[in-house]
């Protein structure tokens, strides 16, 4: 018996598509029960749908079923089960599905924990996400069909693209997009808020942890990325300030400030409409890089003119967005009354500076981003803006930013506004000193390790002298681990990017090298055959006065469908410090070109992202009470 | 104040740093454009052309030659597409500029409203 599993994801599709119109009853079927109860089942039906029509994509996937355009061209049958799966969702068209599964899970929760909400808000927000998932899908099956069939059935497919067969790809898209998507839960929210006239302190207390759900998943797939870009790229590089990263990044910023914003207005009622303003910016920001990423603009702007249609889809899509949701803000803003003022000395007065700093952060990165592009377009000279720019740009922001994060806890606490001032020089001085002790080589170094010293003692030093109350210790838990997160991550930036020791050079079988403290012998290059790829996988002792401390084993792939070659780094990881070691380009039968990197403490970039994720999921779980 | 002077302290010093030509050379890697990659800088790539411009690179340094002045033959050879560090030149003024734009009409908008 054959069943045509790809017709079924293609029905079921259709199917997601017509559940979409049902989402719109209640604006066409007013004042009726029904409409509303079709509208409520109707949001938690489209996720069982697409995520079927998904899982028939996976299969089709397994099954090898080169009748499919998209199938064929992103797997072969030599390629592992995993990735067979994988593959799913590592080109354009399943990539989009996934996006699209994604949403509807995302309107699934909103549905079932929108209760509480009252009638006419909960509706108005779950149509305006009904029209998102409807505009999605509409772009899947319109642009972007992963179902579509192929004229002739090849015999076997094209390949997945090497880079892409790695654990990292397998979570880091799914990741990312749970953060993307996430935030068209806030921005259907602040819209529908908008018709309302009103944002109560209550509804910014439920939207609070919606943004904070979306921002952990964006900083676990943008850390995840980075991670991978490390250890799969080949030349140890974590951030390259590319514009794919931007993407991400201006949406992640975005709703730092935003999980910022949204607590003033939930405890106070304080920055209605700017919270409100930022909740519809940082959903455009997620799709402007989506568009980005997607369109082929970013690749070059004469590929995107070739075949726009998917760019001025997402074009549209994005100007639909922002027209609406601005002209919804703007219709309304001037009934949104802060219960109370701002005085610049306490909590929300740091919070509008933190806004400040990081809403103009994204900005310059947005610039950053789409000025070659824009210069590109009007033919003018091509431009490139790189890690330069941004260090010029990016880090002068940060640095105020660091410093009211690390007073932040000072400022909480209850004594008097001349003893912290005493305290917080001290703790300066005290962070400046050991700064300067440990980091004299660079500027940037001083001022970065001065950052994450002065965040960790401002924190410890509230932890062990005035946090004994154990409510108000809980109520902080989540901040200081964010910000303790924050700290560590700078500390690995800082101390790893200006302390390593990197070199490139040729070294024959037997031959030993000294880089740092280390000695690097080339010690075996053996050759293997797996499924699917040859490697040549080479074996580097690193020895320490004689003693030997690690084997690295770093590979050069050549994958059999694509002919391309692929370089496995081999990677000694020490909490304190990595290794790493990737093969360059055979010079002769037993003489490779090695990069060999030194790299004090990198772990703690990574690290730092999980002690703030961390951070996010404990201010998930612990509630303020709005009566205290 | 502690912040401003900080700032400009840091605006001022970015590029006191660079020493010998061992660290000149990795600096100067780092901030050009392999032209025949998808956005890679020289010390990433291992595209033949970025291994004869790096060579090239070594060789100026070793003749004498400043930064500056292998950048700029760099971007008069190759235009300054190949610069991550765009030149501040009309073209780009408001790349440059915009930020600092930006943070001030923000800043007077937001405080004027809020702090009351």
């Amino acid at each position: 018996m054959i069943i045509d599993i790809g017709f079924i994801g293609y029905f079921l599709l259709l199917l997601g598509l017509m559940n979409c119109l049902f989402l719109l009853t209640p604006k066409f079927v007013s004042g009726l029960n029904l409409s509303n109860n079709i509208l409520l089942s109707a949001s938690k039906l489209h996720f069982p749908i697409l995520f079927i029509s998904f899982i028939c994509l996976i299969v089709t996937f397994v099954g090898e079923d080169y009748s499919l355009d998209y199938v064929s061209k992103n797997s072969n049958s030599n390629l592992p089960l995993i990735y067979k799966i994988s593959a799913a969702w590592a080109g354009h068209e399943g990539s989009m599905l996934l996006w699209c599964v994604v949403s509807s899970f995302w309107m699934f929760l909103a549905s079932k924990y929108s209760n509480d909400l009252p009638k006419s808000l909960r509706t108005n927000f779950l149509t305006i996400m009904g029209i998102l998932n409807l505009g999605f899908l509409l772009f899947v099956v319109a642009t972007s069909n992963p179902f579509a069939r192929n004229l002739s059935v090849p015999i076997d497919g094209g390949d997945l693209n090497p880079l892409l067969q790695d654990f990292g790809l397998i979570v880091h898209p799914p990741m990312l997009y749970m953060g993307y998507v996430g935030l068209s839960v806030v921005f259907s929210f602040a819209v529908a808020c908008c018709f309302e006239k009103e944002f109560k302190k209550e509804w910014a207390q439920w939207l609070r942890p919606w943004v904070l759900a979306s921002w952990s998943f964006l900083t676990l797939g943008i850390s995840l990325g980075s991670w991978w870009a490390y250890y799969e790229l080949g030349w140890g590089g974590w951030w390259f300030w590319d514009p794919v990263e931007n993407a991400s990044f201006m949406p992640w910023l975005m709703s730092t400030a935003l999980i910022h914003s949204v607590i003033a207005s939930g405890e106070k009622g304080m920055f209605k409409s700017w919270t409100i303003l930022l909740s519809i910016f940082t959903f455009s920001l997620s799709l402007l890089g989506t568009f980005l990423v997607r369109s082929g603009i970013l690749i070059s702007v004469h590929s995107f003119a070739s075949d726009p249609s998917r760019g001025i889809f997402i074009l549209l899509m994005l100007a639909m967005l922002i027209g609406g949701g601005l002209a919804a803000y703007t219709m309304n803003s001037k009934k949104f009354v802060d219960d109370n003022d701002v005085n610049i000395y306490s909590k929300e007065g740091f919070f509008l500076l933190n806004n400040i700093l990081l809403v103009t952060a994204t900005f310059t990165i947005l610039l950053g981003t789409m000025y070659p592009l824009v210069l590109d377009i009007l033919g003018l000279e091509k431009i490139s803006v790189g890690v330069p720019y941004y260090n010029a740009v990016f880090i002068p922001l940060m640095i105020p930013l660091i410093l009211l994060v690390g007073y932040v806890p000072m400022l909480l606490s209850r004594i008097s506004k001349n003893k912290q001032i005493l305290q917080l020089l001290i703790i300066f001085l005290v962070s400046l000193v050991l700064s300067l002790l440990f980091s004299i080589n660079s500027i940037l170094y001083i001022v970065g390790f001065f950052s994450a010293v002065w965040i960790i003692i401002n924190i410890f030093f509230d932890l062990f002298l005035y946090t004994k109350n154990s409510v108000r210790l809980k109520s902080r838990m989540g901040m200081y681990f964010a910000h303790f997160g924050l700290a560590i991550f700078i500390l690995g930036a800082s101390v790893s990017e200006n302390t390593k020791v990197e070199k490139e050079l040729v070294l024959s079988l037997g031959e030993t090298t000294t880089i740092g403290s280390f000695d690097y012998k080339l010690n075996k290059l053996e050759e293997e055959k797996s499924v699917n790829y040859d490697a040549v996988i080479a074996s580097v002792l690193v020895s320490k006065n004689n003693s030997i401390v690690a084997e690295i084993k770093p590979e050069k792939r050549l994958y059999h469908s694509s002919e391309s070659a692929m370089t496995e780094a081999g990677i000694f990881a020490r909490l304190d410090r990595d290794l790493y070691v990737s093969l360059g380009n055979m010079i002769d039968d037993n003489k490779w070109s090695l990069r060999i990197y030194d790299k004090p403490f990198i772990r703690f970039i990574w690290i730092g992202t999980i002690f703030m994720i961390i951070g996010s999921i404990l201010s998930i779980r612990y509630r303020k009470k709005t009566n205290e | 104040m502690k912040k401003i002077t900080l700032f400009l302290f840091l605006l001022l010093s970015l590029n006191i740093y660079a020493s010998d030509a061992d660290s000149q050379y990795k600096e100067l890697i780092e901030e050009l454009r392999c032209m025949v990659c998808q956005n890679q800088n020289l010390a990433e790539s291992e595209a033949p052309l970025a291994v004869d411009m790096k060579q090239k690179i070594r060789e100026m340094l070793e003749s004498g030659k400043s930064k500056n002045e292998i950048k700029q033959f760099l971007s008069d050879r190759y235009s300054s597409y190949i610069l991550y560090e765009p030149p501040i030149n009309k073209q780009n003024l408001i790349l440059w500029i915009a930020p600092f734009i930006f943070i001030i009409i923000l800043s007077f908008m937001l405080l004027r409203r809020y702090i009351k």
